[in-house]
């Protein structure tokens, strides 16, 4: 019998997503602004079941509209419970917790119907393994997952579309099959990073054409939509199955930056100072100090959100996360999302998400959301920008280079390479600008220019 | 809202790193020579080289990787160094790591693992250090002169964390101790939790005991599905675990000790008041 981590059945739980979504159709009937409802006052059915299943294209595995997502699990009885609850896919990874993670579900699954549960491992090949490495590696993936198969083996985290033809692994692949200790071959990608990145919508559709593939784990919600979908629609044209990652994006509450009750974040940092030779009481001044310098820039960002979350009645964290997560589910072609969940809330806090739809008001208030705060960050991958600029000044190109700059610490790379480009950034400050605006993510493209200009040149 | 996190988070990084932390490099090992130049991350863009798996260390405290690829022939290794803040959480996230096993040593570095042929893992202070090699060329042996060599250029000491000494050793059972920063025995409320298994000599019972990093305010964060009374001179909280009976927390005074895996409260309560 299922049960709850309170040793008896889920009570009638409160549906935060609800109360944020009637907000909003309060709004759109009265045309003034929505009376708030509290989390207390929405109750929706008790949730003891995963309740929806999708078809994970040409697998053939009737998948859990809410499946898991196995990074960071203290306790392999957590997955026992999202088993016993329903949800029959376990994401994992070779790197997770270095076998920590397929330690822990190989643990959980002696509870388990092995037929009845999809377990997806992955192996990164970013630094060429042979047929062989490949081979052994995987083996001890299904050793430490004590099955003699698992249903699907990701090539992980792939950034380079040349990953995706790569014959140690399909040649591995084949064998695996063959044997019987494999059953789906698959991929997944995050976009762009490294040297040289290719984004996701390159990775995985490039996957999509190349036939060896049955299911694909990307990056989908509402803050990337565009790219999302295109990759979806390519895995439609091919039955291939989608798992979904990243798509809960935003926050609603701010750290807590009080120093008399440490956060755990915080409380990490007075020990890190203590533990270099500084008291208490010197490590809190100094902290102190700190945030003073930066309050001013603090404040503003806060002062800025103030409008907008008043407008939609938005207080929780979890209001925002639960709409992200239903308008991935109300598309069908997004066969499960795969949240984390490394503990027992945080399956109760899922799973009520399961078979439900997204409002038209939730809709509206995600594109709104997204449209008042959307990433302010290059996709480096993308060239949307480089059309409207009269000098051909490979934006996206700079930009990436300033990232290896102040994010990477790599200094004289990034000076190296951007010394070496044709048309740098420089012609910039005489021009007009025709790129203000062109960037579908919001970023303003002269500025960033100026700024990568500055760092990149050798006076 | 999203310039809203990056500022939350730019501020609490730029926190961390510049102001406070003395930042390692990657030293190059004897006979070897780099193949490629030295990459930083931090917690921002950590998930760039390790993909998910970055959320485990972020749980553990991470402040900065420093990695760099050499070469020797046709031998090609990753050294990664992951500064992690504090000795005891670079000890939680090495013990989360080397769970599958492999060959032990107690040098260099307060503990190490090899799983050659293609990794060798090591604790030392506040650093976590992977060293990865691609070909599987490499034997034990190669792979303890080659942490040894990174184990020099760090500074710190080769001692085991000082918070593993607050669980008892008696009736302990060896290579047990654990710390997890979050969501010890998958509850949300149990964080900073030093752990280890017990066995009863006469009845052969085994339990968990633990207790928790100082200057948390343990009983005081617990949700509302413990329970909380006091017995006598100690306050005890206690709720059940799926599927492995009940957990039992009890303070008296300043000490803080927990106890789960048995199938009984009372039981549970009367082995723990043992140990205060």
């Amino acid at each position: 019998m299922s049960t709850d981590h309170n040793g008896g059945k889920l009570s009638r739980r409160h549906f935060l997503m609800t109360g944020g979504g009637a907000a909003l159709a309060a709004a759109a009937g009265c045309g003034g602004k929505p009376e708030v409802q509290t989390p207390t006052e929405v109750e929706a059915p008790a949730v003891n079941e995963i309740a929806r299943h999708r078809v994970l294209g040409r697998t053939g595995f009737k998948v859990s509209d809410v499946s898991m997502g196995c990074g960071s699990i203290a306790d392999p009885n957590v997955i026992r419970y999202a088993y016993d609850h329903g949800m029959n896919l376990f994401d994992t990874a070779e790197v997770y917790g270095n076998g920590d993670s397929e330690t822990k579900i190989g643990q959980a699954m002696q509870h388990m119907d092995r037929e009845k549960i999809f377990i997806v491992t992955k192996l990164g090949i970013d630094d060429g393994p042979d047929e062989q490495a490949i081979l052994d590696r995987y083996q001890k993936c299904l050793d430490r997952l004590q099955t003699p198969y698992a249903d699907a083996l990701y090539i992980h985290g792939a950034a380079d579309v040349n990953l995706v033809t790569n014959e140690p692994f399909h040649s591995a692949v084949a064998k695996l099959k063959a044997d019987g200790k494999l059953k789906h071959a698959g991929i997944s990608s995050h976009g762009p990073r490294g040297d040289e990145p290719d984004s996701m919508e390159k990775v995985l559709g490039a996957a999509a054409e190349d036939g060896r593939f049955d299911v694909m784990l990307l990056s989908y919600g509402f803050m990337n939509k565009d790219e999302g979908e295109r990759v979806l629609d390519a895995c439609k044209a091919k039955n291939i199955g989608t798992t979904i990652m990243k798509s809960a994006t935003g926050l609603v509450e701010m750290p807590v930056l009080d120093l008399e009750n440490p956060s755990e974040r915080i409380q990490g940092w007075l020990d890190y100072l203590e533990g270099q030779g500084s008291t208490r009481e010197e490590a809190i001044e100094r902290i102190k100090a700190y945030i003073e310098r930066q309050k001013p820039e603090y404040e503003a960002s806060l002062e800025a959100s103030i409008p907008f979350m008043e407008k939609y009645g938005i207080k929780t964290q979890d209001q925002l996360d639960y709409a992200s997560f239903q308008w991935v589910l109300r598309n069908p072609d997004a066969h499960t999302i795969c949240p984390s969940m490394p503990n027992f809330d945080m399956i109760d806090r899922y799973l009520p998400l399961t078979g439900t739809e997204l409002s038209a008001a939730g809709e509206q208030f995600l594109s709104e959301y997204a449209a008042a705060f959307g990433q302010r960050e290059c996709d480096f991958g993308c060239t949307e920008c480089t059309s409207a600029c009269p000098e051909q000044v490979p934006v996206n190109t700079i930009l990436r280079y300033a990232y290896y700059y102040q994010k990477q610490g790599r200094q004289k790379h990034a000076m190296r390479k951007y010394a070496r480009l044709a048309q740098q950034a420089g012609v910039c400050l005489d021009c007009k600008a025709p790129c203000t605006g062109a960037c579908p993510r919001g970023v303003h493209v002269p500025s960033r220019l100026f700024e990568a200009h500055g760092l990149l040149t050798v006076v | 809202m999203r310039r809203l996190l990056l500022t939350a988070v730019s501020l609490l990084i730029a926190l961390a790193i510049p102001a406070f932390a003395q930042s390692v490099s990657v030293p190059t090992p004897d006979g070897w020579q780099p193949a490629d130049e030295e990459y930083t991350y931090g917690p921002d863009n950590l998930w760039e080289p390790i993909n998910g798996a970055a959320e485990l260390f972020l749980s553990y405290g991470f402040r900065e990787l420093k990695m760099r690829d050499f070469e020797q022939g046709i031998q090609f290794i990753s050294i990664s160094i992951y500064d992690m803040g504090s000795p005891l959480n670079a000890y939680g996230i090495f013990e989360r790591e080397t769970g599958s096993g492999g060959e032990h040593f107690t040098s260099p570095g307060a503990s190490t693992i090899i799983q050659a042929p293609y990794q060798g893992l090591m604790l030392k202070d506040r650093f976590y250090v992977k060293l990865d090699a691609a070909s599987g060329e490499l034997d034990a042996g190669g792979f303890h002169t080659l942490l040894q060599s990174v184990a020099r250029s760090l500074p710190g000491g080769n001692d085991l964390p000082k918070e593993l000494s607050y669980l008892p050793e008696e009736h302990r059972q060896p290579g047990t101790v654990a710390f997890t920063n979050r969501d010890f025995l998958g509850f949300a409320d149990l964080s900073g939790v030093i752990s280890a298994r017990y066995q009863d000599p006469n009845t052969g019972t085994e339990y968990q005991l633990f207790s928790f990093r100082p200057g948390k305010d343990v009983l005081g964060n617990l949700s509302r599905q413990w329970t909380v009374k006091e017995d006598g001179d100690t306050v005890m909280a206690w709720r059940e675990v799926p599927y492995q009976g009940f957990i039992v927390i009890g303070k008296q005074d300043e000490k803080i000790l927990g106890l789960a895996g048995l199938e009984y409260l009372e039981e549970s309560k009367e082995l723990l008041q043992t140990w205060f």
